[in-house]
């Protein structure tokens, strides 16, 4: 069967489960610590 | 019968707030549009990915430590930063050695590396675009200056031949013209990588 050079597969643009995941758990593993001048950020993993 | 839909706003809030689906919710809403955008650009799935993550880690630490401000759009502000870091990648990339110094000759290194060229100069060609809009708010003599050094590529001792002004003088103006051009970026809040 002779090649189709134009066929394209479609794919949705949007991105994969694992790096919304990722930062699902990024927002659940961090936390904010306030002083007296600023805030931090602690990662707990 | 449909939901009505949260706004941003309040997603935004309920997540500075504690409240983790809001942020899943946000994501969801808005992963296409900001993936295309970044996608469009870098033509690559996993470098994609890394800004797509990386976009949204910048986006949390941003609202967690309380440093969002609502002036704008949720999307407008997420969009900003995307694109912001797609310009550090090609900003980053561009000051990497054009090829390794090795035996075997890779044609895809090659390749790779004129993309990016293309790019850059795609990039550089936006700014630059946008610049000549606010030049025209200069003063003539100041406008004149920086056009003939910045798109004439003209030195300064051509600058003073073609003006009939010293070079010193030509200097000066090219000084106030940056001056001024900062101001007006200021001023008039333009970004320049948008």
């Amino acid at each position: 069967m002779e090649k189709n050079y134009f066929f394209q597969e479609k794919t949705s643009l949007e991105p994969k489960r694992k790096t919304i995941n990722f930062i699902l758990n990024y927002s659940k593993s961090i936390k904010v610590k306030k002083t007296a001048l600023s805030k931090f950020i602690f990662d707990l993993n | 019968m449909k939901k009505p839909l949260i706004a941003d706003s309040i997603l935004v809030s309920r997540y500075i707030s504690g409240h983790e689906k809001s942020l899943e919710i946000l994501i969801n809403r808005h992963k296409q549009r900001i993936y295309s955008f970044i996608y469009s650009k870098v033509y690559d799935r996993d470098l994609t990915e890394d800004i797509f993550q990386d976009t949204f880690i910048k986006v949390i630490r941003t609202l967690r430590l309380g440093n969002y401000n609502e002036e704008g759009k949720f999307i407008s502000w997420v969009m900003r930063i995307a694109h912001n870091l797609v310009i550090d990648h090609f900003r980053k990339n561009s000051r990497l050695p054009k090829f390794e110094n090795s035996h075997d000759f890779d044609i895809f290194s090659v390749l790779k590396n004129t993309d990016i060229d293309i790019e850059n100069k795609m990039i550089k060609d936006q700014i630059l675009g946008e610049v000549k809009k606010i030049i025209e708010f200069l003063p003539d003599d100041q406008k004149e200056v920086l056009i003939y050094r910045y798109y004439n590529d003209l030195s300064f001792r051509e600058i003073s031949e073609k003006t009939g002004v010293s070079i010193n003088t030509s200097l000066g103006r090219m000084r106030y013209a940056l001056i001024n051009l900062r101001n007006i970026i200021k001023k008039k809040n333009i970004i320049l990588t948008t």
